[in-house]
């Protein structure tokens, strides 16, 4: 093991890299000379999916259900910008209850995806486990809570999507079945536990001590008027930027980067900006649902949030008191729409729109023919808009752990790359972390 | 008809039908749900530790899938508690899906011991939708086998372990 002391005028090589069965395949690669880095690159090397061009020739109800394929985590997000471009397009007016459904099926995944990285893949990180199986072996409780939790929000998307994961009822004018209210009752009952395991996740995860990393950041997510936005409202920016959902590339565009076989998105201006519960709170906190705005208010930790991204963990929480609450006010309110699927007729045009996955912005856009085929298509994942982000953070945080032993530094990049809940694929790993000196 | 088990075995079938010989374990499962009384199937796909948690408490169960590997056709058997034995640190990677060696390993730390056995076929083609390679296709019946003879082995020493609960 060297010290950074001893390695003046030579490269230090940090890099991260990983193959796993399913989902993503990124890499880290930072070099540093002199203490200064000079070069920090996410790297994202699985071959391209090309889902963008599966979904060219199809009708609207089918790429809802391709594009619920990219990700077993977020399907609900990709059904739900999609819908709502095509939906848009057409002009079809869906039942207030479908609207509710559809907030309630977007609750269930962030429920399940922000219980599954807050307990199995974020925590462990800060109590000193090297995973989820140590953390359970000392705080058995603690982790049988979060998969309570995980399972509420799976059982939910259960009811509503016919399956826990890639879900099949979401269709252009609404759902190819809605739920009975008995249906609902087995899941409601859970939420009530589920919300009060939600509240204590923020207390739990608000006490963790960690690094420390507070710099400005441009932080961009959709604001609704009148709720927390999931499904509609406008993309603004702690900096002023306020557009219709549709209208994501007038202000964003993406570009290809040598080093990913992912396209990168950044401002027109060329910055990175940050999307996610960090962003969602800190832009839309005044939207929460009340028992999310106690819990968040209790912690004390809101300016963090804006400024840390080591205090995303908490954000996370605080989304998880806001869907399961408000999932469970959904239930309360619910009557099975009239009308579950309405009537549309296809019409040719640009299809576009963004919905708030758990990891943040996602654009959809489409142009449709005259028989209602796509044409050509873009997909945004949020995790390609964090990417330039996450390199940025890495660039500016790399220099403050290059002293420290070689497992921390790597405890620490690893740390902070999880804090972005990274999807590349849109699924991401980031492994085995391991520092060499030339 | 079949009748029940009076000490059913829970099979896990694991795989996805669009998957090429990812599919093997979940036609493994269809073949013993017609075929062998003892088996509970439950077809799950990705495999989840709640899956695990959710056993009643003592009753074995087998997870069959396909795994890639060397000699495409071959037949895996692993006991579960020498798989978690063997990975004491599990989940060293962070994934949004468990390995089927951490959900055991995660399992145990929370108190439910799972035993019973990993079966898996070795495949050769991941890629081709609703069509198994030859190599795994020829190799079906003895997956299908070695589940129904694992089956039938976890049922008989559940037998004797009441057998010997009762003469306590």
């Amino acid at each position: 093991m060297h010290r950074a002391a001893e390695l003046e005028g030579v490269d230090r090589y940090f890099k991260v890299a990983e193959l796993t069965r399913v989902e993503g395949e990124g890499s880290l690669h930072l070099r540093v000379r002199d203490g200064q880095v000079v070069e920090a690159q996410l790297g994202i090397f699985e071959p391209p999916r090309y889902f963008e061009k599966l979904v060219v020739g199809r009708t609207p109800d089918e790429v809802l259900d391709i594009v619920a394929r990219i990700c077993g985590i977020c399907p609900v997000a990709y059904q739900m910008s999609a819908v709502h471009a095509f939906e848009e397009l057409f002009g079809v007016e869906i039942d207030p209850s479908v609207r509710a459904l559809r907030r309630l099926m977007y609750c269930a995944e962030w429920i399940e995806s922000h219980a599954l990285h807050i307990y199995l893949l974020h925590a462990p990180d800060f109590l000193g486990f090297q995973n989820a199986v140590e953390l359970a072996r000392v705080e058995r409780a603690v982790i049988e809570r979060g998969l309570r939790v995980k399972r509420t929000g799976n059982r939910l998307l259960s009811v509503i999507g016919g399956r826990p994961i890639h879900p099949v009822s979401v269709r252009v004018g609404g759902f190819s079945r809605a739920p009975r209210i008995p249906e609902l009752a087995d899941v409601r009952r859970e939420l009530d536990e589920a919300v009060e395991a939600a509240l204590e996740t923020v207390e739990w995860v608000s006490r963790f001590e960690g690094p420390e990393f507070r710099r400005p950041a441009r932080l961009v997510a959709l604001h609704h008027p009148g709720e927390y936005a999931m499904n509609e409202g406008r993309i603004t920016s702690n900096d002023g930027l306020d557009l219709p959902a549709s209208s994501w590339d007038q202000a964003f565009a993406e570009e290809q980067v040598a080093h990913s076989t992912a396209l990168q998105a950044r401002g027109s201006d060329g910055g990175v900006y940050l999307l996610g519960p960090t962003s969602r709170i800190t832009l839309a906190r005044d939207r929460l649902h009340p028992l999310a705005a106690e819990a968040l208010e209790r912690s004390g930790l809101a300016p963090e949030i804006e400024h840390d991204i080591f205090r995303s963990i908490v954000a996370r929480a605080v989304e998880l008191v806001h869907a399961t609450a408000e999932a469970r006010d959904i239930i309360d309110r619910y009557s099975p729409p009239d009308v579950p699927l309405a009537a549309w007729t296809a019409r040719p045009g640009r299809a576009a729109w963004a919905t708030e996955a758990p990891r943040g912005l996602l654009f959809h856009r489409y142009e449709v023919d005259e028989r209602g085929l796509v044409r050509e298509a873009q997909i945004v994942p949020p995790t390609s808009q964090n990417q330039a982000a996450i390199e940025a953070d890495l660039r500016g945080y790399a220099p403050r752990v290059l002293g420290l032993p070689h497992l921390e530094a790597t405890h620490r990049l690893e740390l902070l790359i999880r804090s972005y809940d990274p999807c590349i694929s849109c699924a991401a790993h980031f492994l085995d972390l391991t520092v060499e000196a030339a | 008809m079949r009748g029940s088990s009076p000490f059913p075995v829970t099979v896990f079938a694991c795989g996805q039908m669009a998957r090429g010989d990812d599919a093997a374990g979940l036609l493994a499962g269809r073949a013993l749900r017609r075929s062998c009384r003892d088996a509970a199937v439950m077809y799950v796909g990705q495999l989840q530790v709640t899956d695990l948690l959710d056993l009643p408490k003592g009753r074995p169960c087998l997870i069959v899938d396909a795994v890639r590997g060397i000699t495409p056709g071959t037949i895996l058997a692993r006991p579960l508690r020498l798989m978690a034995a063997q990975n004491p640190g599990g989940m060293a990677r962070s994934s949004h899906a468990l390995a089927v060696t951490d959900a055991v390993a995660l399992a145990n730390a929370l108190g439910q011991p799972v035993e019973g056995w990993f079966v898996a076929i070795e495949g050769d083609d991941f890629e081709t939708p609703y069509r198994l390679s030859p190599a795994v296709r020829q190799g079906m019946p003895r997956l299908v086998a070695t589940c129904r003879a694992l089956v039938a082995a976890l049922v008989r020493r559940e037998s004797a372990r009441r057998r010997v609960d009762r003469c306590a």
